[in-house]
């Protein structure tokens, strides 16, 4: 294994297990709340790195699948399901999402596949106004009985056991085609690798882990409206997984404790949030192309040289 | 097989046959001859407009790229297209074909002396060391046919010399080349059998003898219609 992979999942099991720790240190009820979201969306993050940052396809709607998540959640809700059964099924449900977005990679990629993807993400946005208005769908306030500590390490163990589901993944062999298609495609079709079938597969599988994310959200939030499927929304996952760094899966934890902690600090700032990610995206596109964890694999590659010496 | 590109016809109802197995092919002609088109044909890069390609008696004119390299029949480009992101090792793991053993990579990696660039990002390589990788991981594939589409344009003659030797021994375990090179030297020592076309057209077929005496080569070459 490459020092730099280890690095990486040293580094977020570090960071996680650090925050297995975090309500035992505090029981400020916005601190936690705060890092439930966190964990969330770097699932979220995630899930759209193995699409991206692994098998390069430029799905710019992954809200579609984290909305379709939250959506499916709540109707399996209604219907009784219990709720571990409900978001996983809600997973399997947003999954299928993958195929939509499967049919123009077919043909398309870059900058098209990006615009068609988005189209379809505004697309759903309209269709759940259009189907449930503004109010949304509501879950009964009984349906998740958790208390805020309780909803944390739920929060924690699907972000931690998808995030390293998602990076095993990367490190099989089915990862390691789906990056020599990245690469290249023509080349990779030398080597017998089926392109459409690995499209297909990363993205049923990324789209399940968005709709593990988006099931979850909307079971903590107890309420699913059009919003989900915002731009905002949709394009924090994508930032969280390049500031942390693409391709690298678990970058996604630091992408979010950057973005979207200090954003939940500066809600009541409206849109100041927004030019600080803004403003950190640019600075790390600009000094730091491979992301925050690329920084800490070369302070650790470095450190590590020195020591040898 | 046929094949046009507008009014511009690339392949012009050419057809070979590579009779024999263990048998290293050339193929020759000047550029904008329809080498690589003809490559592109045959591997399902490209579908010709007219005519049909066996594999043995398998009609491959229709199979995809994947599907026709997964048969045995694999090829390199005319440009290096090493994956880039990946190391040298990884560039080999990933055309590892089941069946085969770990330690071909190894081997590989050995003889061709990479040992030193194995944890190296490929698109770090020099241009020679990308074209020997390229080689590589068609051979990593075990293929029964290997088309090389001009392996040694750009390279220094110590990778020439491994990609000799490589070619010679895939055909001394039973594999079949067909080569396309500009190099008539690397060709007239390695080639047994030469396809020549011009114009889209196989305009002769022969011993490297035969061919580099022929006056329709010569002319073709020098531009003479």
């Amino acid at each position: 294994m490459f020092w730099g992979m280890r690095i990486t999942w040293i580094t977020t099991l570090v960071i996680l297990v650090a925050l297995a720790f975090l309500p035992f240190l505090t029981t400020d009820q916005f601190v936690l709340s705060a890092m439930i979201t966190v964990l969330i969306f770097a699932l979220f993050g995630a899930s759209w790195d193995l699409s991206y940052g692994v098998a390069g396809l430029l799905n710019l709607g992954p809200g579609v699948s984290f909305g379709v998540g939250g959506f499916a959640l709540t109707y399996l809700a209604k219907s009784h399901y219990p709720p571990v059964v409900a978001v996983f099924f809600a997973a399997v449900i947003a999954a299928s999402t993958g195929i939509l977005i499967w049919i123009p990679s077919i043909r398309m990629s870059g900058a098209y596949l990006g615009i068609v993807t988005l189209a379809i993400l505004l697309l759903f946005s309209d269709i759940a106004l259009i189907w449930t208005g503004e109010e949304g769908v509501p879950i009964g306030i009984h349906y998740f009985n958790a208390t805020l500590q309780q909803s944390y390490y739920y929060a924690l163990i699907l972000s931690g056991v998808g995030m390293f589901a998602l990076y095993a993944l990367s490190g099989t062999r089915f990862g390691l085609q789906a990056r020599a298609m990245k690469d290249d495609e023509a080349a990779a079709k030398s080597i017998s690798i089926n392109i459409p079938i690995y499209k297909l597969a990363s993205l049923i599988v990324s789209s399940f882990f968005l709709g593990l994310a988006g099931a979850y959200y909307t079971l903590y939030i107890s309420n699913v409206n059009y919003t989900i499927f915002s731009i905002n929304t949709n394009f924090l996952g994508v930032v969280i997984s390049i500031l942390g760094g693409s391709g690298t899966i678990l970058g996604s934890i630091i992408g979010s404790l950057i973005v979207q902690l200090p954003s939940q600090y500066l809600v009541s700032y409206g849109s100041y949030s927004i030019i600080l990610y803004g403003a950190t995206m640019i600075l790390v596109m600009l000094f730091l192309r491979g992301g925050i964890l690329q920084g800490v694999e070369y302070l650790a590659s470095k450190l590590n040289r020195n020591k040898s010496k | 097989m046929t094949k046009r590109f507008g009014n511009l016809v690339a392949v012009d109802d050419c057809s070979l046959e590579l009779q024999e197995n263990a048998v290293i092919y050339g193929l020759i002609g000047p550029n904008g001859s329809g080498k690589t088109t003809l490559f592109n044909l045959i591997t399902g890069y490209l579908a010709p407009d007219s005519g049909k390609i066996y594999y043995g008696n398998t009609d491959i004119t229709k199979k995809s790229a994947a599907r026709i390299s997964s048969l045995g029949l694999v090829r390199t480009f005319q440009l290096s297209r090493v994956f880039s992101h990946l190391t040298v090792e990884q560039n080999l793991e990933v055309a590892r074909r089941k069946g085969i053993p770990r330690s071909k990579i190894n081997e590989i990696i050995s003889q061709f002396g990479l040992s030193n660039v194995r944890n190296v990002l490929a698109g770090g390589l020099s241009y020679g060391q990308k074209k020997l990788v390229d080689l590589g991981r068609a051979l990593m594939m075990d293929p029964q046919l290997l088309l090389l589409d001009e392996p040694t344009a750009g390279v220094e003659p110590s990778v020439i010399n491994t990609m000799i030797g490589q070619i010679r021994y895939a055909r001394s375990i039973g594999k079949s080349v067909l080569v396309i090179e500009h190099n008539m030297n690397v060709l007239m020592s390695l080639a047994e059998k030469i396809f020549v076309l011009n114009g889209g057209k196989k305009i002769v077929e022969g011993s490297p003898s035969e061919i580099s005496a022929n006056q329709q080569v010569i002319d073709a070459y020098l531009g003479r219609r």
